[in-house]
Order: structure tokens, then C-alpha cells, then sequence
């Protein structure tokens, strides 16, 4: 590649201080490129190549280059080695494998894998395995078969289409025709020949393929084994350097990888039936692990221990010869103290991991733990995750005590790098060798302590699961979790859990003064200020009233939290404070005592977090593995800390996926959360639906106490518009409209008794939702309320049977449904007669309902509204009043006075801008009846000019009374 | 399968980037960022694997060899042998030290093609090729036959880059010396 001007970039580039510069450096240089491949056709071969170079050497430094590929690719036509090279490399390196590019390349690679230039045909051959397109499987397979199984191939040749073979039948298996490879017979007679090659370069590729072939298809392939045999005890045979050459004999091992691949091969099938396959078998894996010595130059040690790692990898597989077990595990053994060895230590604890369900290996391996032990503690972090899952495979009910113990103590370490594995760990053994209940309860507690932040919800759930379902254990855990949530510092997942253990069996311990139900509520009081999740004091808020059902004598305090709450900002929270409160009011004991009864046992599943465990993430690399082919098998017969793939990483991911996959019935508070749902749950609901938000706007300024209200001569509706008070600025009311949406409208308010109203209107129908306060500390009794309508019967309505007393403090509910049949002018009126105080009361109020609250803004342009105004003229259906205002006229407020009686204010209709148009629509069952205003302000005056005219003369008279309004 | 090789230098540097399964170059310098900040904060007391490694799936591993001021990252799933794969890099490592003759990171620099050349003898689409060195250095050697046919203008760079050659042999740093 000797040319200047690359030479001259590269210096350039290396010459750069900093990446800005060498990014103007990089810019320069494609701009010129750029130029030059415009005009492609002047440049010469040598100039292309150099261009490209440089281009894949900008590509290199992390830039995207998004052109000049078409040039690049031209350069596999040519016929020089040199700029077939760098086209082919630029191909693999920039183009993905569904570009479109490269169908344009498919018969150039197609004529160099037929050239008679062994470079050539490899430089091809390496494209296609690289690239391996879907197109290049299709088409040129079989050229590339073709290669690896004629007989005039050289060595060189023939490995790599065997490699290339390989690499398409992973991608496209389906590319080689319908039998796939080793269809028939002769085929798989000229593969097996090719292990018989001279070249071992040549078997090595050939072995590789076949792992790939018996991977989709061990059926096929089963005579493999016995060649295979063959040939690794021709390997380890003393004369073996004498006959394979010394080439390849590498630091003392003769072709360590063609070792490891015939053992890898071996895994996919039983050990051979045949007895002496057999046995020579074993002999030569014996003679490869005990002949594995330390040596001085670490090449050799590491071309030796490849074989030897993957000799026990047999060994395991076999499960069952005890001579190979006892000498691997005395190898692992001597490794693993190799203190200055960390690569050998790795291995050795990974080979342990997957050796440890074999009972034999695993009673020995108790003699390291204590080195094991140690390995959880060494600096680097992937010698800590083999430890730790060796750990945690070998851990069984004797020794789960000592393991999960110095887990724990590890924990306090502040490893963060394996952390969540550790917790995840330590909860399964924790449950599944626990020698007695409490020492799990005692683990799990521990464990939320020490790293509470890496305890996901599925591990408390856990523990409440087991407490429900272990009676004994309760009283137990109920006066643990006490003591743990007294403490001064809890982690919020304590919290939890330590919440809803007391919530379900705090009863047992109520007897002790320590913890009595006071103390018991009391400290779950407190906990509220200490999370900060919503969830936890969702949690917290229902276990203060499962104690209230268990002791009553606490239940003003509770009473008075969940007060607290109806009015948090958290809709979960709010609601279940609200539907709490309302079975705590009296009469609904028998109801509180069924939604709070002690939760029914937990049906016995498998806990979630083995199954997660178990549940391996399937990584879909190349050949699947022969262990991952037998775990598959033995899916169903699993059980036991032993399985062959429990990965860090099944464990890792399972973590993250646990908490999005709990079902319901799983969860215990969502089970509480089923039970309550008959409880009315739309009150905390917000405002009232659409409709009714922008009357309220004036509506919300501070209503008046019916006494007043009656002495101001009210009727219309002026009152129900803040009482003749100054409409409150623009932007007050737009606060005015938010407080109202939460908390609803306050129609009559006394000492005694407050009464709110929410509105949403619906076509002709409004709901309104009314909630009676009792103020007082005595309880309101004989409480009635009705609706009556004033003067013509427009209106139906249904209304809900209240309660008939309301408890201090207390609030119910009633729901009004009213549907107007036709224009009424007064609003519907409100009675209520009740005793309280030990005197009887009736109060009057109205309703917040007038007729303009069924009506719906209409924007039109000046046009349509005259031609409207045009048509109407005269009595009855155009009323025309004529009034002075109280105060100055302000025409903003007087827009949003037309607009809160539900009218569109106009802009630009009424040629003076003084005045103020507006247009509306209504139906009540009798069709669109269109109205249409226009207010006329003299503001020297103070005088407006009111006219109203819509096709319906009872409307018209009707709508006379937006000059109350202003 | 070997999923990508990274040689990096010690100030992350990439010297040489090769992955056998396509990525977009964010996601391949992204790559490259943490494999380097990974692996530069290992202390060379520790062991040559690395796994868990965000950037890539599950079950990949790193394995890698530090020679002078260069790192090796070879990026495998779990069917290969961890120590066959040192051994590789090795192979590797000696193949290019023919090659150049005492390999420094300069020839890493200057001559990609040479490099990309080796590698391609060594591993093909993710897949071990060759381990045997002198089969790589033949198949390398053969190519010179080929490319013989070089243009008057090449050769008289050739020639004006050899007189340069002093200047940067005096970079070069001896490979072999720490090879481990």
C-alpha cells in the first residue's frame, strides 16, 4: 500500500492535536475524494485504490462514509490483485449485508471464485463469508460446495469454502437445497474424507463445518463420532508430531483447536456405545487432564490447558465415569489455588459451575470453598461472578447457612458491579435451603437492609407469600418486621414489606405493650414521611386500615390520616383514602370485616424467582451449544440448584423482567385492591367531566349561605354567578375553574353543613354529583334531601338515595341525574331537612343548573350571523333590554361572562368593536334551536343594550336573563 | 463465533476494527469506547476475560492480550474455548511480527492492507481459518507474487517511503520483547 498521498493523510491526521482538527483534516479529504469520483472515469486504477484507502481509513477513525461506495466496488472488476483487495475489503467493511450494492457485485465474486488464482478465489471466498448476503447464499452456494469438495481444490482453497460453508448454512440453512448438506450419503462420505485430509488446516475448517452440520442435525452426522474419536487419540498418540508434521505443533500441543473442536463435537452425543471407542476415549481424556502441567512459558500452559478445559467439558457431559470425574476435580482443585494464575482460576471456577450437579464433584468441591470463598473477594470482577456462581450452585441445605452468610457479609462490601445477581441469589437460597422459616424471614429482612435499593418487589412479595402461607411464621415476622421498621434508617422496600406484615399480622403481637396497636399504627404513621414512592404508602395507607378492622379502638386516628389523604395528589393513593374512609363510616362494619379479612393463603406455585432463573434469555449466536441442546431435553425434568444453564446473565435478566411479568393474583396488594373495587371508586375523579367547567368559573367565587342568598332576592341566577359580587379578572378565574375541577362547587355552606355540587352535562342530560359535608362534631341525623322544580315541570330527574346521617367530619356522596325535556328559565331547587344539634334544619338552595348549561357555543362568520339576525325579527322571538350596570364596563369581562353562559363571543362580527356578538346552539328533544346575542355597551353610560333572538320564542324570553349575569 | 476484532491502542486509539456482523459506525465506536475503557482499567494481574459486557449480547466475552502499547480484543460468543482464542491472538501477533519484522504500532498504521491481509488468512467471517503459522505467512507471501506488477509511480514511491523509513523505524516500540 506504498503511496504518498495516503502516507501524507495518515501523518496528517496523526499530526492533529485534536479531534477537531481532525475532523477538518477528514472533511478536506472527502470533499476531495468526493471531487475526484466525479469524475471516476479520468482516474487510474492507481489513483482509485488510493482513494478508497483512504476512505476506508476515514471509515476506520469512526466516521460514516455514505458514498463512493459504487467506486469502491468497481475496483473487485478489475483485474489486479491489489485493487480486487481494497474493492473487497471496502465491501466487507462498509456495506451490509442487504445493501443493494451488492447485487451488483454477485458476478464478479461469482467469476473469482471460479479463478484459476488461488488468491483470487480466496479473496472471493472471504467476501462471501463476511458478507454472506441472503443473495450471495442463493446464488453462489454451490460454487462454494463445489470448492470445498472437488477434487483439484489446493488446501488453501478448500479451507475456506468450508468456512464459508459454514458461515452461510448459519444464516441461510435453507440455502444449500431442501436436504441441506449431507443430503446423501456420497456427500457426507466426501465431508468425513476431508478429515482424513493431510493438510490439518484443511480438517480444522472441515470440523468446524461439521459442528455446524450436527448442530442443525445430529441424526444426520452420527457416524462423526467414531472418526472423531479416531482422530483425537491419533492426536495425543506419542508419534503424532512425526505424522502431522511439526508445523503445527504448537508450544507442545499438536493443533490444540482441532482438539477443542472435536470435544466440542464430541458433547453433541452420548459417550460412544461401542466399548472400545469407549474406552480409548477415556484413556486419552485422562491422559490429557493428568498430564496437564504448569509451565513456565505461558503460550504453552495456555495451548495445553485449552484441550484439558475442554476434556473436562467431555468429563461433564459423561456425567457418570468416576476416575475422569476424581482426576478433573483434583486439577480444578490445583488450579484454582493458583494464585498467580488468574486465567486458569477463571476457568477452573467456570468448569466447577457447570460441574457441580454431579454428586460426586460436588461433595469434593466443599473442600474450596473456603478458596471459593476468597475468589468473591478478588479484584477482579469477572473472577468474583464465577465465584459467585459457583457459589451459588454448589450451595445446598448443609452448607447454605455458611454461603449465604458470607454472601451477606459480601454484600457489605460495596461490590455494586455484581450486585443485583447477589441479591437475586441470596433470595433463592435463602428460600430454597433455609434449615428453618425464621432464619429466611431473618435473611430476607437482612438482605433489604444491606442493599435495599437492589431488592426489586418480587423478592418482598416473596416473603409475604411464604409468611401467608406459614401460620406459624407469622407471629414471628410481624414482630421482626416491627423491629426492623423501628430503626432509624429503612430502606423503602422494607417498608413495604415490613408494612404489609404488620397490616396482616400486626394482631398477633397487639397483646405486648411494646407493640401494642397504638405503637403499631403509630410507626406506620411515621413511615409515610420516610418513602417516597407512591406505592409504598398505597401500601402503607391499606395496612393502617386492616388494623383498624382488628382494633377498633384505633380507628379515629386512622380515621383522621385517611382524611389527610383523600386529598393527596396521587389518584391510587387519594382513592384508596377515600374508599377507605367510606367503610370505616358507620353501618359498614360488616362490609369493612369482609374487604379486610386476613388474606387467603397463597396457592403453592413455583416462586417467581426460580422460574425466572430458569427462564434463559436464548441469545441467538451461531450454533446452539451442546449443553443448550440437552437443557432443552431436559426442560421438563428440572429442579435442583443444579441446572446446566443457570448464566449470570438468566439471572440478570430475569431481574429486570420479573417485575413487568408478576400477574396480578401474584401481587398482594393489587389482590386487596380486587376486593375493594365494588367500593364506588369514580369519586376522586376530578372535575366533572367537560361540560359544566366554564360557568363554574364564576360559579367558584364563595357562595353564599342560603340565609343570605334568600335576602339578596335571588331567582335568577345572578346568585348562582357569585351573588351580584364583580366577576373576578380573566385569569382568577381560570384558577377558579382549576380549584373547582378538584374539588367541586360549593352551593351552600353553613356551621353545620357544606354541600358541593359537580356538574357535566351530556347532550340534554346532567349529572350532578353532590357530596354533604357535616362541619359539626355531633352527628347530622334524619338526613333527606330533594329536588324539586321550580314553576314548569321541564325537567326529569333520578335521584340516588342518600345516607341518612353523617358522621362528624363525614362526607357522602348523592348523584343527581337530571334531563331537561324542555327550556326551563329557573334552575331546579335543592331541600334538605336533617337534625342536627338536636334542633331540626331545612335549607333551600339551588341547583347549578340553568338552561344555558345545555347550550353549546356556535362560531360563525359575520355572514351567517347576519343572515340569523336578519331572519328573526320582532317578538316574540327577539327580546331587546335595555340596562345600566352596577359598576365600569370592562368589555374583556363582559366577553367572559358571554362565554361562561355558553355563548362563542365573535370577533370581528359587529362592525363597532365596542360591541359584543354571540352565537349559540341548543336542542332540548325538539330540534337545534340557533340563538344569537348582541350586547351593545355605552360604557359613558354604564348602560348596555341587550338583544337576543333565536327561533324558538321560550328560549328568547328565557335568554333575557344574561343582563342578570352582567 | 468471533464477533468482532479490535486493536487498540493505550490512548483508544483503534488501530485495527473488524466485526463480523454488521453495525452501524455509531454503534461500532460506541463499541469500541467501552471495550477500551472496560479492559484499559484491568490491572494485567487479572484474568484475559471479560464478559457482561453492555454493548453486546449476553453471552459474548472479551477476550484479550496487551503487547507493548496495544491492546488485542477479540470479541467471541460462548462456543469458543477462551484459551484457544489467546492462543489465536498470539498466532496473530506472531504472523505480523514475521511479516513486519518486530511489529510496532506505526506498521498497524501504515500498512491496514497488510494487516487486514493477515487477519484474513487467520479468521474469515467470524470463523478460525488457520493457526498454523507457517501456513499463514506462505498464504500472505504468496500474495507478493501477485502484486508484483506495481506501476513506475508506485515504485518510486515505494522506493521515496523506504529512505523515510528510518525516521519511522526510530518509532518503532519492539513487540517482541513483551510478547507474554
Amino acid at each position: 500500500m506504498a503511496m504518498r498521498g495516503l502516507t501524507q493523510f495518515i501523518g496528517d491526521i496523526r499530526n492533529c492535536a485534536n479531534k477537531e482538527e481532525e475532523r477538518k483534516r477528514v472533511d478536506k479529504e472527502m470533499a476531495n475524494i468526493r471531487k475526484h469520483f466525479k469524475e471516476a472515469t479520468k482516474l487510474t486504477a492507481y489513483q482509485k485504490k488510493k482513494y478508497v484507502w483512504k476512505m476506508l481509513y476515514i471509515y476506520v477513525l469512526g466516521y460514516e462514509v455514505d458514498f463512493g461506495h459504487m467506486e469502491a466496488l468497481n475496483l473487485i472488476t478489475a483485474q489486479g490483485y491489489s485493487e480486487k483487495m481494497v474493492g473487497y475489503l471496502a465491501c466487507v467493511l462498509l456495506l451490509s449485508e442487504t445493501n443493494e450494492f451488492l447485487r451488483l457485485i454477485i458476478n464478479s465474486v461469482k467469476n473469482d471464485l471460479m479463478s484459476a488464482n488461488e488468491e483470487i478465489q480466496g479473496l472471493a471466498l472471504a467476501c462471501v463469508a463476511n458478507v454472506g448476503g441472503r443473495e450471495f447464499a442463493e446464488t453462489l452456494a454451490g460454487d462454494v460446495q463445489r470448492i470445498l469438495l472437488s477434487n483439484h481444490s489446493r488446501p488453501q482453497a478448500r479451507k475456506k469454502a468450508a468456512l464459508c460453508m459454514l458461515r452461510l448454512l448459519r444464516k441461510y440453512p435453507d440455502a444449500f437445497g431442501e436436504d441441506g448438506i449431507g443430503g446423501n450419503q456420497d456427500q457426507r462420505d466426501s465431508l468425513y474424507d476431508l478429515l482424513e485430509d493431510p493438510s490439518l488446516g484443511v480438517v480444522t475448517a472441515t470440523m468446524s463445518l461439521l459442528i455446524g452440520l450436527v448442530s442443525h442435525n445430529p441424526e444426520l452426522w452420527t457416524d462423526s463420532v467414531n472418526k472423531c474419536c479416531k482422530l483425537l487419540s491419533k492426536l495425543n498418540h506419542p508419534n503424532a508430531a512425526k505424522e502431522f508434521g511439526q508445523e503445527y505443533v504448537y508450544y507442545k500441543t499438536i493443533n490444540p483447536w482441532l482438539q477443542v473442536k472435536i470435544l466440542r463435537l464430541l458433547q453433541y452425543y452420548p459417550p460412544p456405545e461401542r466399548h472400545e471407542v469407549h474406552t480409548k476415549l477415556c484413556d486419552v481424556l485422562l491422559h490429557i487432564i493428568s498430564d496437564a502441567q504448569m509451565q513456565k512459558n505461558v503460550n504453552t500452559n495456555n495451548s495445553a490447558h485449552s484441550v484439558v478445559f475442554e476434556a473436562i467439558n467431555y468429563v461433564i457431559h459423561m456425567e457418570t465415569n468416576k476416575e475422569l470425574i476424581s482426576s478433573a476435580v483434583s486439577m480444578l482443585g490445583q488450579r484454582m489455588t493458583a494464585s498467580n494464575q488468574p486465567n486458569y482460576r477463571y476457568l477452573a471456577l467456570d468448569a466447577m459451575q457447570r460441574m457441580s450437579h454431579i454428586p460426586d464433584a460436588a461433595q469434593q468441591f466443599k473442600k474450596h470453598q473456603e478458596t471459593i470463598i476468597k475468589s468473591l473477594k478478588d479484584n477482579d470482577v469477572s473472577l468474583r461472578r464465577r465465584a459467585l456462581d459457583v457459589l451459588y450452585s454448589m450451595c445446598d441445605s448443609k452448607n447454605s447457612e455458611q454461603v449465604v452468610g458470607e454472601l451477606l457479609d459480601y454484600l457489605q462490601g460495596g461490590d455494586y458491579a455484581i450486585r443485583e445477581e447477589l441479591v437475586l441469589r441470596v433470595a433463592i437460597l435463602a428460600e430454597r435451603f433455609s434449615p428453618n422459616l425464621q432464619w429466611y424471614v431473618d435473611t430476607i429482612l437482612k438482605l433489604m437492609t444491606l442493599a435495599g435499593d437492589y431488592v426489586s418487589d418480587h423478592i418482598w412479595m416473596r416473603v409475604v407469600q411464604i409468611v401467608t402461607n406459614n401460620e406459624e411464621l407469622q407471629l414471628y415476622a410481624a414482630e421482626t418486621c416491627y423491629r426492623s421498621l423501628k430503626s432509624e434508617s429503612v430502606h423503602e422496600s422494607m417498608i413495604k414489606c415490613g408494612g404489609y406484615i404488620l397490616g396482616e399480622f400486626g394482631h398477633h403481637i397487639a397483646h405486648k405493650n411494646e407493640t401494642s396497636p397504638d405503637n403499631q399504627f403509630m410507626i406506620l404513621k411515621e413511615k409515610f414521611h420516610a418513602c417516597e414512592q407512591w406505592e409504598t404508602k398505597q401500601i402503607l395507607i391499606s395496612s393502617c386500615v386492616k388494623l383498624v378492622n382488628v382494633h377498633p379502638q384505633i380507628k379515629g386516628a386512622v380515621v383522621e390520616l385517611l382524611k389527610k389523604h383523600t386529598t393527596t395528589i396521587d389518584a391510587e393513593l387519594q382513592q384508596r383514602a377515600i374508599e377507605y374512609l367510606a367503610l370505616t363510616a358507620p353501618g359498614k362494619e360488616t362490609m369493612l370485616e369482609t374487604v379486610l379479612d386476613v388474606m387467603p393463603n397463597f396457592p403453592e406455585r413455583e416462586s417467581i424467582l426460580t422460574k425466572k432463573i430458569k427462564e434463559r434469555e436464548r441469545v441467538s449466536t451461531t450454533d446452539r451449544t451442546a449443553a443448550q441442546i440437552k437443557s432443552e431435553q431436559n426442560k421438563d425434568d428440572e429442579d435442583g440448584p443444579q441446572t446446566v444453564d443457570l448464566s449470570a446473565s438468566a439471572v440478570k435478566s430475569s431481574a429486570s423482567r420479573a417485575k413487568s411479568q408478576l400477574s396480578p393474583s401474584q401481587n398482594p396488594h393489587n389482590d386487596l385492591l380486587d376486593l375493594t373495587a365494588e367500593e364506588p371508586s369514580h369519586m376522586g375523579g376530578g372535575g366533572g367531566g367537560g361540560g359544566g367547567g366554564n360557568l363554574d368559573d364564576l360559579l367558584g367565587a364563595p357562595s353564599q349561605p342560603a340565609a343570605t342568598q334568600k335576602s339578596q332576592n335571588l331567582g335568577g341566577l345572578d346568585d348562582l354567578l357569585g351573588g351580584g359580587s364583580p366577576p373576578p379578572p380573566a385569569h382568577g378565574a381560570q384558577q377558579g375553574s382549576l380549584m373547582d375541577d378538584m374539588l367541586g362547587l360549593g352551593i351552600y355552606e353553613d356551621p353545620i353543613i357544606n354541600v358541593q355540587a359537580q356538574l357535566a352535562v351530556q347532550g340534554n342530560v346532567a349529572k350532578i354529583l353532590l357530596r354533604y359535608t357535616n362541619k359539626s362534631f355531633s352527628e347530622i341525623s334524619a338526613f333527606k334531601t330533594a329536588v324539586q322544580q321550580v314553576k314548569i315541570p321541564a325537567m326529569l330527574f333520578q335521584v340516588q338515595d342518600a345516607a341518612t346521617s353523617i358522621a362528624p367530619n363525614a362526607t357522602i356522596t348523592q348523584q343527581v341525574q337530571m334531563q331537561a325535556k324542555t327550556y326551563f328559565s329557573e334552575p331546579p331547587k335543592l331541600a334538605l331537612s336533617f337534625s342536627a344539634q338536636g334542633s331540626p334544619r331545612q335549607v333551600t338552595t339551588w341547583l347549578p343548573v340553568h338552561v344555558c348549561k345545555f347550550q353549546q357555543p356556535v362560531t360563525c362568520n359575520k355572514d351567517q350571523y347576519f343572515a340569523v339576525w336578519g331572519k328573526i325579527t320582532g317578538a316574540p322571538n327577539e327580546s331587546v333590554n335595555v340596562f345600566k350596570s352596577p359598576r365600569p364596563i370592562v368589555r374583556t369581562d363582559v366577553e367572559n361572562v358571554v362565554k361562561t353562559i355558553n355563548y362563542s363571543a365573535l370577533q370581528g362580527v359587529d362592525p363597532n368593536p365596542n360591541n359584543v356578538c354571540g352565537a349559540a346552539k341548543i336542542n332540548l328533544g325538539a330540534g337545534d334551536v340557533y340563538c344569537v346575542i348582541r350586547l351593545e355597551i355605552d360604557s359613558a353610560q354604564q348602560a348596555y343594550k341587550l338583544t337576543v333572538k333565536t327561533n324558538n320564542a321560550q328560549v328568547t324570553r328565557e335568554g333575557g336573563w344574561g343582563c342578570n349575569a352582567l | 463465533m468471533i464477533k468482532g476484532i479490535l486493536v487498540i491502542n493505550n490512548h483508544g486509539k483503534p488501530r485495527l476494527t473488524k466485526f463480523y456482523e454488521h453495525l452501524p459506525v455509531e454503534r461500532q465506536q460506541q463499541m469500541i469506547r467501552e471495550c477500551f475503557t472496560l479492559i484499559s482499567k484491568r490491572s494485567d494481574r487479572v484474568c484475559n476475560f471479560l464478559e457482561d459486557v453492555g454493548a453486546w449480547s449476553k453471552d459474548t466475552k472479551l477476550v484479550y492480550r496487551v503487547y507493548a502499547t496495544l491492546y488485542f480484543i477479540f470479541v467471541v460468543d460462548g462456543s469458543e474455548s477462551e484459551l484457544g482464542i489467546l492462543d489465536l491472538i498470539h498466532v496473530f501477533v506472531e504472523s505480523l511480527d514475521h511479516v513486519f519484522e518486530n511489529v510496532c504500532e506505526l506498521d498497524l498504521i501504515f500498512h491496514t492492507d497488510k494487516v487486514h491481509h493477515i487477519l484474513d488468512e487467520i479468521v474469515m467471517g467470524g470463523m478460525v481459518l488457520e493457526t498454523n503459522l507457517q501456513e499463514i505467512l506462505t498464504a500472505v507471501g504468496g500474495v507478493d507474487h501477485v502484486s508484483k506488477g506495481m506501476s513506475d509511480e508506485q515504485v518510486k514511491e515505494q522506493e521515496e517511503l523506504e529512505t523515510k523509513g528510518s525516521k519511522v523505524a526510530s518509532a518503532k516500540l519492539k513487540l517482541k520483547n513483551q510478547l507474554r
